[in-house]
């Protein structure tokens, strides 16, 4: 049971990942992470703002963007 | 199970499944374990959406006896490849496109609440000339708050071996021949130059990476630490960067060893015995009607390209990562979904490498192809690296069905320049030799003089 609860709510020990994450690059995402996040939601929203000044068929590109 | 029944060597990591062969065909046992997700990608649209994108390759359920029923969900049955080709046989913007092929299919799965699970370079080959994902089993069901479980494997498959190529030397991609999970990023950081320090990109994604793996080698992560969520707008975040830091990466060949052979006709070929040759090739191609070809020593392509414009898948080997590159983007622009170009020295080929030399194949054992192209070639393994004639025949004729092979006398300019700064030791080196080591194991069928030139072209057959 203790096993499981750490499996839910861990985010590095899910029962899928085959793949050794390694502790070093786990902290070193979320740090990165935390600064890009920010910056990258900026990104998204300049795009959509130059997307309003820009001609009609550069709508497609901004809609083939993940959004946020 | 007969003999040629078998679980795929490589195939053996992620507990989701694994490819086996039956009577010749490859499929793919989907475990229970995996269902969950593997019902998500075929019942969210984006096997769908992949596939339409080219960018994973299709297959479709079957009905087929699974290899091992205790644990299998279903048994799928992928589009087969016509050849597999690993990322130490790329060229730098084929590596590239294999890394921006991963973070494309990345965004699509995100939109579709689900992402790749790994991020392995060998899990992309070049199928119909674009780089195509094979692992259908690579996605799961994304969980806002988690990490990327492949940030690391993406960075040592990828970014670090383009970052080396790119800044250091592209001769760096071999890294990965000796090191099978990508290259270390410890050693990507020391071989580096220093200002690659101060980029954005590469500066945290290599070298602060490097040095967090380092500090925390030992250290398990803490309970507070493993409790750290990660939202989606971060993951995101983090996704664009690492696709940017690929994307700026650039390298332009700068200089090639035999980049320019072909140009202004150099001094061992006048225009005519040049087209003279290609038309030669072209007849002799059109005699074995190839299905598939290897261009061994092709540089830019220039006759690989006849054997693919016959229709005949054609691999177009060169020890130059430059002409590789050239070749690639040349096939790109011109969509031709039937010429791989790829890097390889003859005198040391792609060997077997990984778990008991099963995981990635040999050059050998990807053979036979039906047709061989040997242009301007045999002196350069025959003198250059010393091989005898009976051993390159004999080499030959474990690769490929077909010949086509160009005699260089010793009287030609090149092989001349290759004995002046060394001593003549090679006796056996002239024409009577090599049709007997070659008549030994081929049968000749044609043979044909190249006009303006001392090189002869001949046809053979496997005996």
């Amino acid at each position: 049971m203790h096993f499981q609860l750490i499996t839910l709510f861990s985010p590095i020990l899910r029962p899928h990942a085959y793949l050794d994450p390694g502790s070093g690059s786990f902290l070193l995402q979320l740090l990165i992470a935390g600064i890009v996040g920010a910056s990258f939601l900026i990104k998204v929203y300049w795009k959509k703002i130059k997307g309003l000044f820009s001609r009609s068929d550069s709508k497609k590109e901004d809609d083939n963007d993940v959004q946020p | 199970m007969s003999s040629h029944d078998q679980r795929i060597g490589a195939s053996f990591r992620d507990p989701s499944g694994f490819l086996f062969s039956r009577e010749g065909v490859l499929y793919r046992q989907v475990n229970q374990f995996y269902a969950e997700h593997y019902d998500r990608l075929m019942s969210s649209k984006l096997y769908a959406k992949l596939v339409e994108a080219d960018l994973l390759i299709p297959h479709e359920e079957v009905s087929v006896e699974p290899e091992d029923p205790a644990l299998a969900y279903k048994v799928i049955k992928p589009e087969p490849l016509r050849f597999i080709s690993y990322p130490y046989e790329w060229s730098f913007s084929q590596l590239q496109d294999a890394a921006l092929a991963t973070m494309a299919i990345q965004k699509l799965a995100l939109e579709s609440g689900m992402l790749l699970k790994d991020a392995s370079a060998y899990n992309i080959q070049f199928h119909h000339g674009k780089p195509i994902l094979i692992d259908t089993l690579s996605f799961e069901i994304y969980r806002e708050g988690g990490p990327w479980v492949a940030y690391r494997q993406y960075c040592q498959h990828f970014l670090a071996p383009l970052a080396l190529m790119a800044h250091t030397d592209v001769r760096l991609s071999q890294l990965l021949r000796v090191y099978i999970d990508g290259v270390p990023l410890d050693l990507a950081a020391r071989l580096l130059p220093g200002r690659t320090r101060y980029s954005l990109g590469l500066g945290t994604h290599i070298h602060l990476h490097a040095r967090s793996q380092k500090r925390y080698a030992d250290k398990p992560i803490t309970k507070e630490q493993s409790a750290r969520k990660m939202s989606k707008l971060q993951f995101m975040g983090l996704m664009d960067s690492l696709e940017s830091t690929t994307r700026k990466l650039s390298w332009k060949p700068s200089g090639t060893e035999w980049g320019d052979y072909y140009t202004a006709c150099s001094s061992h070929y006048s225009g005519s015995a040049f087209e003279h040759k290609k038309q030669l090739v072209k007849q002799f191609l059109g005699r074995i009607q190839p299905t598939t070809t290897w261009d061994l020593g092709a540089n830019t392509g220039e006759f690989s390209q006849l054997a693919a414009g016959m229709g005949s898948y054609t691999i177009a080997f060169d020890i130059d990562p430059a002409a590789v590159e050239q070749n690639y983007l040349m096939g790109k622009k011109k969509k031709d979904n039937l010429m791989l170009p790829l890097v390889m020295d003859f005198t040391n080929p792609s060997p077997a490498l990984g778990w008991q030399n099963q995981e990635r194949h040999s050059l050998l054992e990807r053979a036979p192809a039906d047709a061989l192209l040997a242009l301007a070639l045999i002196h350069h393994l025959a003198i250059s690296n010393n091989v005898p004639l009976p051993l390159l025949a004999e080499y030959f004729h474990s690769l490929g069905c077909w010949l086509v092979i160009e005699w260089v006398p010793k009287e030609d300019s090149q092989v001349q320049k290759l004995l002046a700064s060394r001593q003549d030791i090679f006796t056996g080196y002239h024409q009577e030799g090599f049709e007997a080591a070659f008549g030994a194991l081929f049968e000749i069928h044609e043979k044909t003089a190249v006009q303006d030139s001392p090189r002869i072209l001949y046809l053979m057959e496997k005996k």
